[in-house]
């Protein structure tokens, strides 16, 4: 998605009031997302939005990954009458998007659901919403306390692999183009930009706040890959894990989801596809009640080796982006940072 | 294309956790959680994050149904309410209106709880109003008035987590209320010493410090003989004991024959545990208890409270942060109903009917003569129906057809009524007795406020129009109402919450503009008070703390040679009470679909069954065949099964053996036999 | 690909039903006139290969093909009514139709077995997948070497293609041998579980092996034919997953790093082993 090559552009910056003025002409002729803060409750998720005054720029990432726009928590993916397959109908749904806000670990999952949703067979779900939207994604200046990027490789900076990228450096933001569909539309808003100093990736690094990795992730794939891990590390996971779902759910690079007919309430039959995750015994089993998984034990490795090992392996990506959302929701208190740190250091 | 996070509060259980539902287009899609919400704090239980999916099913109830010619019929609003209203009118005109009954509903908004009693007292004319906390928490509110002077959760949910010692009994919070059991892990992962009481190994047992897993309906035995231990080691509070409490003697000498060798045999546990359990409760504190149903659904439930609260005012727990006596209410506004009085003894606020200062005021306050006398219970409802002196009831969001223990006397009870009108948004096996079914809105479609089990009041907001030709609850309510003479008057919830506050002392400051963001714990007693964390602070509700000594007494039926087992019933992580938006979930019904009992492995051996095998379980009341679950969860010589499918309703088999005080069944304790299908 | 859309069905319709047992029919199936998918027809597809069939309302399930690629215009699916939609498929009749996606799955290498001498070892309904390659050798006869099908069943109302595996039996070249769990009163064939029947195969080493069936069965006969002296990479099954898409996106058939719908469902001992996959 998006040709993964440093387009060349004169240097460019832009000013967070010019921002601004930028989000707004956007919201005015395009759907554009964003961070939005919640006025009940007071969270950040991203939601469509018209004016830059809209938009939320205090936080450190929103509740929700922005997949949502991409592999929504429930989808139509055709609707049918009395079991007739003549009468299946597809809606083209995809709508053209511009996404900003999205931080650079949410880029790097996105980058890695590019690939697999497009690998061996096109799901035409994902892709269609994904080639017609553009982001512009904010790097971050500071690790936040549940993040990791740094040490999972992917943030706060991304030096390839993404649209349009603001790295706020001083009072304004230093502009990057990454791809094709970032060059068209920096080209569409070339008013709003001005020219820049040249960007020093090492410089920025250098000042980036609690930026030390947090574990030595080559290891833990080697631990993994070796089985070096001890049984308690999964029991005592199989033993708070309570099934709620959320630290999948919420996970920018997580894409199971399971497929039901249903009709709905106003008497539409439709097959629907909804976020499904593994952390569910019903996941694997079998209408006769066979599971190959055995025990949660089992159930509760399957994040770890999926991620730290197995999608590195298929992608070259860290199946784990390090925003930290999991550790956030869990009601028996399993933090997945911590749980890596303690197969780094041979639990 | 758009796509909006509204944000509202769960519908399932009493944690009252926060979330946005996602709203695409018009439709739900998905529910995100809340980070900062007071009590869900960023997590939620699976049954919320589906909580999307169980409302909106194809077959919901979109219209009006009256029965005609033993068949339902779709029709419009008017003609459904207008036959409600005459037919309910000629009842009252005929048999007068104590043969009427209204219950509300502990899954429906305070506002329509309150206007459900209203419509019982100003314009049916009886205090015949009661809802589902019959079945559950009403023990907790007779024991604890009698104990502390309030019924209600004494502490918040957040102070769990800051114990020393949280001591459950009959309470399988892992499963029944995960938010809650997330700080009772967190106390755990903070150092804090965990003791669980249940018949099962349930997850909380399995991270405890000391599991007793005792008899069910042998609980005043278990805790008398922890007060034995106690008091015989000298480590009651004796300050707090001395100062804020009075009756100590009388417990002192009832307790005083319960000893560790005495009580054993009785539960079924060895003396040791009891004994290390009792000094670990006393010496650690703050220490709070949380109890659920094993403690209430029991011939002796109120009992049991007070047991509990007995337990807790002994070691001077009661009126500290992070101490306390915790009922976890089961619904997500069977406190709320409560509080709007949806019961025959009280008035909204819990104000005593058979006062005449207060029968006066809301006379007042409602322009209209209303009863002195005391109306019934849901459970002497049922069975004065079934004797032929309840004529009509009008059931809101309620499926005693499947939640009322033997099923098969509420079936005669409810066949045996002149007029039955039930609210739904599914059909259930009580609505199909019905002869209106009216189509009520669910927790998406309307705007109002649930209590939780820490007393707080909190907004639900609509997020989608209602489905079909639903409406409101409390909307249909109050066209009854106006079409039996008497017209309700409101745009919408918020003046109901208004008028709930000019009545109610306790919600005094509750009106939905303050509760808008992280809601407001009554007692809340103007619009300035900020609402209370925990109660009993300095004194007791009552002044002193009444200790009440209490003997053990066995369940209503015990095994003997024939129904050789003790059958208990009670909750699952993955399903809610009657199925009726949980089985609707893909991902809620893929976890377990069908109804099983849980046996012993060294039963099961005995008995020849294995995990999986259909067998048959019999009780005097009935007989389901279902599949058996094997394992070494459930106490020896006790079987378990959830009542969640309502192809298989537990309660077929279940003794409707009432508390006398409290009317509440005993699910949890009756006589079963099991044998295996070949 | 029998679907143009990858998520899509064809229409397709029962031209035949048969019971097959108690709890298992045998479905013919071709494609609805008019609806031409990606023009692909019903031959188009290698023996282990599995479609995705969709009762609309119902849902839909995986059920791999049992018939060969030789057999024209039509292929079949052998299926055992065990949930909801397999409970919707055992209720439809001749004329009604069914939604298909596929083929899916990598299929038995037909080619790399050329020449071979091959012993299927089947359970239960485990013989419907590798019907598919047993057809499709006996239709290119010349192209492999000895065939011994060893099958068990439960009980003998559990047989499935009794008739057939007769008829195979009557080929010179071809060893069937049937066997049920414990004696029953009708039954004068051999009874024991199918690993029992192994000691009836001569140089055995020389095979290359086929199994399937229930998966304690897949245990139990793997673990006899590595004993027997049978390589890791000659021992060959196919699995049975929950599955949703059948195209490696749903995630439900992912163990061991694979996707059993994509990477298999046909795989080798030595690959399942490396795969850490539970056997």
């Amino acid at each position: 998605m998006g040709v993964k090559q440093k387009i060349k552009v004169k240097n460019a910056s832009i000013t967070r009031a010019n921002l601004l003025k930028l989000l707004t002409q956007i919201g005015k002729e395009k759907l554009l997302v964003a961070p939005v803060r919640n006025e009940v409750f007071g969270d950040v998720d991203f939601a469509f939005v018209r004016t830059g005054e809209q938009i939320c720029f205090d936080y450190d990432n929103t509740v929700s990954s922005p997949k949502e726009f991409f592999f929504p928590n429930c989808e139509c993916m055709f609707t049918f009458e009395r079991a007739a397959n003549e009468s299946i109908r597809t809606e083209d749904s995809a709508e053209a998007m511009v996404l900003f806000g999205i931080r650079s670990c949410d880029v790097k999952a996105i980058d890695l659901l590019d690939n697999f949703y497009e690998r061996d067979f096109q799901d035409n779900y994902y892709l269609d919403k994904r080639r017609k939207s553009v982001i512009i994604s904010v790097a971050c200046s500071e690790l936040y306390e549940q993040c990791f990027c740094t040490s999972t490789r992917t943030g706060p900076l991304l030096e390839e692999g993404f649209d349009i990228q603001l790295v706020p450096v001083d009072k304004f933001y230093s502009v990057q183009i990454g791809s094709e569909k970032g060059l068209e539309l920096f080209e569409e808003y070339k008013g709003f930009f001005a020219d820049g100093k040249k960007f020093n990736v090492k410089e920025f690094m250098a000042k980036v706040k609690n930026a030390e990795p947090k574990f030595d992730l080559d290891n833990v794939y080697k631990k993994l890959r070796n089985e070096q891990v001890g049984d308690f590390l999964w029991d005592d996971i199989a033993g708070r894990c309570q099934s709620c779902g959320l630290c999948l759910f919420l996970c920018p690079t997580c894409s199971c989801f399971s497929v039901t007919d249903k009709t709905t309430a106003a008497g539409l039959q439709r097959r629907v596809r909804q976020w499904d995750a593994c952390y569910f015994r019903g996941f694997t089993r079998m209408a006769g009640g066979n599971d190959a998984v055995r025990n949660n034990q089992e159930m509760v490795q399957r994040k770890y080796q999926h991620k730290l090992l197995q999608q590195v392996d298929e992608f070259g990506i860290c199946g784990c982006v390090g925003c930290g959302r999991c550790n956030l929701v869990c009601v028996g208190n399993v933090n997945w940072l911590e749980n890596i740190k303690k197969i780094d250091k041979g639990a | 294309m758009k796509l909006e996070y509204v944000p509202t509060t769960c519908p399932y259980c009493g944690t009252g956790c926060g979330f946005y539902l996602k709203v695409r287009n018009g439709e739900l899609v998905g529910v995100a959680p809340s980070r900062t919400h007071p009590v869900s704090q960023g997590t939620l239980c699976i049954k919320g994050v589906t909580a999307w999916e169980g409302v909106i099913n194809g077959d919901r109830i979109k219209e009006p149904l009256v029965k005609k010619n033993g068949k339902f019929v779709k029709v419009g609003w008017d003609e459904a309410l207008d036959l409600v209203a005459k037919r309910f009118g000629e009842l009252k005109e005929k048999y007068g209106p104590d043969s009427l009954g209204v219950w509300g509903s502990a899954r429906c908004t305070n506002e329509l709880n309150y206007l459900a009693q209203k419509l019982s007292r100003a314009v049916f004319g009886t205090n015949n109003v009661d809802h589902c906390a019959r079945t559950c928490h009403s023990p907790t509110v007779a024991g604890l008035v009698r104990a502390f002077g309030s019924g209600a959760m004494t502490n918040s949910i957040d102070e769990i987590k800051d114990a020393a010692c949280v001591f459950s009994i009959g309470s399988n919070v892992c499963e029944a209320h995960p938010v809650i059991g997330w700080r009772v892990r967190t106390a755990k992962d903070k150092g804090a010493k965990i003791i669980v009481c249940d018949p099962r190994k349930i997850d909380m047992a399995k991270f405890a410090d000391i599991h007793i897993q005792h008899y069910p309906g042998t609980d005043i035995a278990l805790l008398n003989c922890l007060m034995n231990v106690i008091i015989s080691e000298g480590l009651e509070d004796k300050k707090y004991v001395k100062n804020r409490t009075e009756g100590f003697e009388e417990l002192k000498k009832v307790v005083a024959k319960y000893t560790p060798q005495y009580t054993a045999p009785i539960v079924g546990v060895d003396a040791a545990a009891i004994v290390e359990a009792a000094r670990i409760y006393a010496t650690t504190k703050p220490a709070s208890i949380i109890y659920t149903l094993g403690i209430t659904e029991h011939t002796v439930g109120t009992e049991n409270v007070m047991s509990v609260a007995n337990l807790a005012m002994l070691t001077g727990n009661v009126g500290v942060e992070s101490g306390g006596v915790n009922p976890l209410r089961g619904q997500n506004n069977v406190q709320g109903a409560c509080d709007m009085a949806a019961l025959p003894n009280f008035y909204p606020g819990y104000q005593k009917v058979d006062v005449p200062a207060v029968q006066q005021k809301f006379e007042k306050a409602w322009g209209t003569k209303l009863s002195p006398k005391p109306g019934l219970t849901i459970t002497d409802q049922l069975i004065q129906a079934r004797e032929g002196n309840i004529r009509a009831l009008y059931i809101i969001g309620e499926d005693p057809m499947t939640s009322d223990p033997n099923i098969t006397h509420v079936r005669q009870a409810l066949e045996k009524l002149k007029f039955l009108v039930v609210h739904e948004i599914y059909m259930s096996p009580t609505a199909e007795m019905a002869d209106v079914v009216l189509p009520g809105a669910s927790f998406a479609e309307k705007t109002g406020t649930f209590t939780n089990s820490e007393r707080r009041v909190q907004l639900i907001n609509k997020a989608i129009e209602p489905i079909g030709n639903s409406r409101p609850d409390w909307k249909i309510v109050c066209e009854v109402a106006d079409r039996m003479g008497y017209p309700f008057n409101y745009t919408n919830t918020s003046e109901v919450m208004d008028e709930v506050a000019a009545v109610a002392p306790i919600y005094g400051g509750i009106n939905h503009e303050r509760i808008r963001k992280v809601g407001l714990q009554w007692p809340c007693l103007d619009n300035e008070h900020p609402g209370t964390r925990y109660l009993h602070k300095g004194k007791f509700a009552r002044g002193l703390g009444k200790f009440h000594g209490i003997e053990h007494k066995p369940p209503a039926e015990v095994p003997d040679e024939e129904y050789n087992f003790i059958l208990s019933t009670g909750r699952m992580r993955f399903h809610y009470n009657t199925g009726s938006m949980s089985r609707r979930t893909h991902l809620l019904d893929r976890e377990y679909p069908f109804m099983f009992v849980e046996v012993n492995d060294k039963d099961a051996e005995g008995l020849e069954i294995r995990d999986m095998d259909d067998c048959r379980i019999s009780t005097r009341r009935g007989q389901l065949m279902v599949k058996a679950r094997v394992s070494d969860r459930v106490k020896q010589g006790v079987l378990w099964m959830p009542f969640h499918y309502v192809e298989a309703p537990a309660n077929l088999l279940t003794n409707d053996a009432f508390c006398p005080i409290a009317r509440t069944g005993e699910y949890k304790a009756c006589a079963a036999k099991l044998e295996p299908l070949v | 690909m029998f679907n143009s859309k990858l998520y899509i069905p064809r229409a397709a319709v029962i031209s035949d039903v048969e019971e097959l047992t108690y709890d298992t029919k045998l479905f013919k199936v071709r494609f609805k006139e008019g609806h031409k998918g990606n023009g692909s027809s019903e031959n188009d597809y290698k023996p282990g290969q599995f479609v995705q069939v969709s009762v609309l309302g119902a849902g839909e399930v995986p059920i791999s093909v049992c018939s060969s690629p030789t057999e024209d215009d039509y292929f079949e699916l052998c299926v055992r009514k065990i949930g909801l939609v397999t409970g919707a498929m055992h209720s439809l009749k001749e004329g009604e139709e069914f939604g298909i996606r596929g083929p899916y799955g990598n299929g038995f290498s037909m080619e790399q077995v050329k020449g071979q001498d091959l012993l299927f070892v089947a359970g239960g309904i485990g013989l419907a997948p590798l019907r598919s390659v047993i057809k499709y050798v006996l239709d290119n006869r010349d192209d492999y070497g000895r065939v011994t099908i060893l099958y068990g069943a439960r009980t003998k109302e559990d047989i499935v293609f009794v008739e057939e595996m007769h008829q195979w039996g009557k080929e010179d070249s071809i060893k069937v041998l049937m066997t049920i769990d414990r004696p029953q009163e009708g039954w004068d064939g051999h009874v024991g579980v199918v690993t029992t029947l192994l000691r009836e195969v001569r140089q055995p080493t020389k095979y290359k092996a086929l199994v399937c069936g229930p998966a304690i069965m897949i245990h139990f006969a793997i673990k006899e034919l590595l004993d027997l002296g049978l390589k890791e990479k000659d021992i060959i099954t196919t699995l049975e997953r929950h599955m949703k898409c059948g195209v490696g996106k749903c995630g439900h058939c992912y163990i061991g790093g694979k996707y059993v719908c994509t990477d298999g469902p046909v795989f080798t001992y030595a690959q399942l082993n490396a795969m850490n996959v539970p056997l």
